[in-house]
């Protein structure tokens, strides 16, 4: 078996800075954040954890 | 009046809605709602806020602003009179009427604008503004559901053959979603818990919250 075989299979990588929303693909805003957009990601990431039960559909 | 440039970055005019409304704190939940929508449609909001931070902009730079969208939505709500001044306050049916002239007397590329104008109850405007009859004009009864509807609707109406949007019930329970993370976002950001986003912070969390909303709602 090669080594191909057994890797497992991998999600599409999206293209640089490339962000979809059902099917949509989303415009970078005319204005800068003051934060720099690794931070917002956390910020984001961090907030859905928290509130991980309340937004899924499985309650 | 010292005013700060956009970011270098012009988005593409045809992705890009103005919108003309009041940008005080009793009109910012229909705000927020509208830029949530258009975001989520995959096109970008622009208004005096790219500008300064409490849209105090001259009119010069609006009508620059005007032109460098295809699309522009104009909410004529206010017509109570200012609770300081008593007095009404002119500014947004000037920028419609800036905007109509463009569409009139306006280049080629200017008169196939495309603009919804709102209003907080039917027909208000025959009494207000009778002259925009035949306009496409909506109520919004200053519900952010129905913001978001005729928001996504009319966007939705007006983008050729290109893909269906998102329906306008999923884009308001992900802004639902979004209000609910909302607190937990500013805390992450090390703000202060009454601290609210300035507008061009909000728009890039709305970019990075979108597709993170999908996946945690369809989880």
């Amino acid at each position: 078996m090669t080594a191909a075989a057994t890797s497992r299979p991998q999600a599409p990588r999206a293209s640089k800075g490339k962000l979809t929303y059902r099917g949509v693909t989303l415009q970078h805003p005319a204005t800068r954040s003051r934060f720099s957009i690794a931070e917002i990601r956390k910020a984001v990431e961090s907030a859905i954890a928290e509130n991980a039960d309340a937004l899924s559909k499985r309650k | 009046m010292p005013t700060r440039s956009p970011s270098a970055s012009r988005p593409p005019r045809g992705n890009s809605v103005f919108i003309n409304c009041p940008f005080d704190a009793d009109y910012q939940p229909l705000l927020r709602a509208i830029c949530f929508t258009i975001m989520a449609c995959g096109y970008v909001p622009r208004c005096a806020l790219d500008f300064s931070d409490s849209g105090l902009v001259r009119f010069q730079e609006i009508v620059g602003l005007i032109t460098e969208c295809a699309l522009s939505i104009h909410d004529i709500s206010r017509v109570e009179l200012d609770k300081t001044s008593s007095l009404p306050r002119f500014n947004m049916p000037l920028e419609l009427g800036a905007d109509l002239a463009l569409r009139i007397a306006g280049s080629p590329t200017q008169r196939a604008r495309k603009t919804l104008v709102l209003d907080a109850e039917k027909h208000r405007y025959d009494l207000t503004l009778s002259d925009i009859s035949g306009m496409d004009i909506e109520a919004h009864a200053n519900s952010v559901g129905k913001v978001i509807k005729h928001v996504r609707d009319w966007l939705n109406a007006n983008r050729g053959d290109r893909p269906i949007l998102p329906g306008a019930a999923a884009i308001a329970e992900d802004y639902a979603a979004y209000l609910k993370i909302a607190s937990g976002i500013i805390r992450a950001l090390r703000l202060d818990p009454h601290d609210d986003l300035p507008h061009r912070d909000y728009l890039d969390v709305v970019r990075q919250a979108l597709p993170q909303i999908e996946r945690a709602r369809s989880a």
